[in-house]
């Protein structure tokens, strides 16, 4: 079934349909900003460099045959292009001659870790995305932006039970074992503090 | 190279979620064997505290924003869809370095990849010193009237010291501050002159006994009273140290000491923030003023004084060694950038590379020497003090063209 989506979603994204287009994009765009990101020491230009990869992509969307081959010209594309402007802009800047764009590591090495950090990057991401509505909204506020159970409580109008409910489903539903025991930790330290007082 | 890179991804998420047979972990920790760089991804991926940060960093993107600017651009020519090199002021960005804890471990395989030029790589006690090299963090020691010196750290709450009539105490946020034990005991704490002072690679902040907060930055020294008079609040400093001054009538005066410890100049000011750069072993004192106004003024044995008025966004700068004593006033100064190294940044704007190597020397507690002289280099750019030396040394070498080695606690700047 899901080759047949596949398929559909190609032959879709081979005529240029924006529907296909947009359901490209937003699979790989935000991870290939973090690809490029990786490449370029955090450079804001990293952004535009995906985007202009992607623009390349939907101009001769005709040529692809399988999600495989979109996916290996978009991160080829943004790895080159991040290379080109490291060495273009160190030569414009620095009026070095000369520049290895990366002397350090051997640059395929340090695209391929940078690429399958950020493939990673977007599995769990996706774990994430995928935990439903109310418990990804307690995830978020609780784990990434490190508010306690009172403040997310008020902030979602939802009683203090209902944020220790969202976050033992999250623990349950969650695969990657340091966000499981990340938020196990989170709320037994307030949990402690409030039997405490 | 990408079907390796899928089997791989694979392997790191079954790792990450337990679900790893032994087989498989074994194919993984081979593939890990074969590239610092691997390695330092997964450790990074292993480690909560970089997980999360990249959980927030990945989320950041505005998808919707470039959703619509990609829409007009496959609208327009295709030659305004090809990426543009830098405008010159942008620049510094593609030096900054990436927000990231990185694992010390990490970064050395990262760093000394195999038979890289320039790289160190012989023997096992050069690399294992080598790793240990992290940033610096909240250090300090503290020398107590009679002599006693106590390290801070970071951790440190609660009262660290008693002294005469004077508890030290250290609060939440790393603010030291003092307190009277009795307060009927009219013996004179003034007397009690206490000296605070950082090492490389350490860095502090204290409040001072009328509520006036300093910040030091590395090798940086502050000697205070352990109260102030009515007449006027004095201290003496070395290094760097930004000010926060409480206002009152009394006039607060730093002192700024000089390496034989003679007074070089001084600052006097009523209440304001302003930030002075003493470090010895550059040419000249900057004091630049934040707020307010202050009065700068030189001592130079022999001459007359010589005292200059500045306002905020101005910038003192006392000669120590052209022509000791002559104050220059530089207009339009980025207080932000030289305030960044409070807010964990070395930022440089077209330093001398010298000059950014000292700043590194500091804060990373290395020596710096030249094998084919000083690089004639200007650079601009910002180091995330956070970051390990060896990932500051990539990126310098990035950008400038100039390699470095690192023999333990010595970087060797080795040219182009």
């Amino acid at each position: 079934m899901a080759n047949n989506r596949d398929f559909d979603l190609i032959s879709e994204f081979r005529k240029a349909n924006p529907r296909a287009f947009k359901v490209v994009y937003d699979a790989y765009f935000p991870v290939l900003c973090y690809f490029a990101r990786g490449l370029l020491y955090g450079s804001p230009e990293s952004e535009e460099i995906a985007a202009d990869s992607i623009i390349k992509l939907f101009k001769r969307s005709h040529d692809f045959e399988s999600l495989q081959n979109i996916r290996a010209f978009l991160f080829i594309t943004t790895r080159n292009a991040c290379f080109n402007f490291l060495t273009y802009s160190v030569r414009e800047n620095r009026k070095i001659n000369r520049l290895d764009p990366s002397p350090v590591e051997d640059p395929e090495k340090l695209a391929l870790s940078e690429m399958i950090r950020a493939e990673v990057m977007r599995e769990i991401y996706k774990e994430i995305e995928e935990l439903p509505e109310a418990c990804r909204e307690v995830f978020q506020l609780l784990y990434l932006e490190g508010k306690n159970a009172n403040e997310v409580a008020k902030q979602l109008n939802i009683s203090i039970v209902a944020v220790w409910e969202q976050r033992q489903e999250a623990i349950r539903l969650l695969r990657t074992i340091l966000l499981k025991k990340g938020l196990l930790s989170i709320l037994l330290a307030y949990g402690a503090f409030a039997f405490v007082a | 190279m990408q079907e390796s890179a899928d089997k791989i991804i694979d392997l790191i998420l079954k790792s990450l979620r337990n679900e790893i047979s032994d087989a498989e972990k074994k194919e993984l920790d081979r593939w890990l064997e074969e590239s610092p760089a691997y390695r330092q991804v997964y450790d990074e991926l292993t480690n909560e505290h970089s997980l999360k940060s990249k959980l927030k960093l990945f989320g950041q993107v505005d998808s919707d924003a470039w959703w619509k600017k990609i829409n007009e651009k496959i609208e327009s020519p295709p030659e305004q869809a090809v990426v543009r090199p830098l405008p010159k002021k942008r620049w510094r960005y593609a030096v900054a370095v990436v927000i990231v804890m990185l694992a010390a471990a990490g970064v050395y395989y990262f760093f000394f990849a195999k038979e890289k030029p320039g790289i160190v790589k012989d023997g096992g006690q050069v690399i294992d010193s080598v790793t240990k090299i992290g940033p610096g963090g909240n250090y300090a020691v503290l020398v107590l009237a009679d002599g006693k010196e106590i390290a801070l750290k970071p951790a440190d709450t609660g009262t660290i010291a008693e002294s005469g009539n004077t508890r030290a105490m250290k609060l939440g946020d790393g603010q030291l501050a003092f307190e009277n034990i009795n307060p009927d005991n009219t013996a004179p704490a003034a007397a009690n002159n206490l000296i605070l002072k950082t090492p490389n690679g350490g860095q502090y902040s204290l409040m001072l006994p009328d509520g006036s907060k300093v910040w030091l930055n590395a090798a940086s020294s502050i000697r205070y009273p352990g109260a102030f008079t009515a007449k006027e609040r004095r201290v003496s400093i070395t290094g760097e140290v930004y000010f926060d001054v409480k206002t009152f009538s009394s006039p607060f005066i730093v002192s700024i000491l000089d390496k034989e410890g003679k007074e070089a100049g001084n600052v006097q000011v009523t209440g304001t923030k302003f930030n002075i750069n003493a470090y010895s072993e550059e040419s000249s004192i900057k004091a630049t003023l934040v707020e307010g106004k202050v009065k700068v003024k030189s001592v130079v044995a022999g001459n007359s004084e010589v005292s200059r008025q500045i306002a905020p966004g101005q910038q003192a700068v006392i000669n120590s060694t052209n022509s000791p004593g002559k104050i220059d006033v530089a207009d339009h100064i980025d207080v932000n950038k030289i305030l960044s190294w409070q807010r964990g940044i070395i930022a440089f704007d077209a330093a001398p590379f010298d000059v950014l190597m000292r700043q590194i020397g500091r804060w990373y507690d290395v020596q710096i020497s030249y094998t084919n002289g000083i690089p004639n280099k200007i650079l601009t750019g910002d180091v995330q003090r956070t970051d390990s030396l060896p990932a500051v040394l990539r990126n310098l070498q990035y950008v400038s063209g100039i390699r470095f080695r690192v023999e333990g606690r010595k970087v060797i700047v080795l040219g182009e």
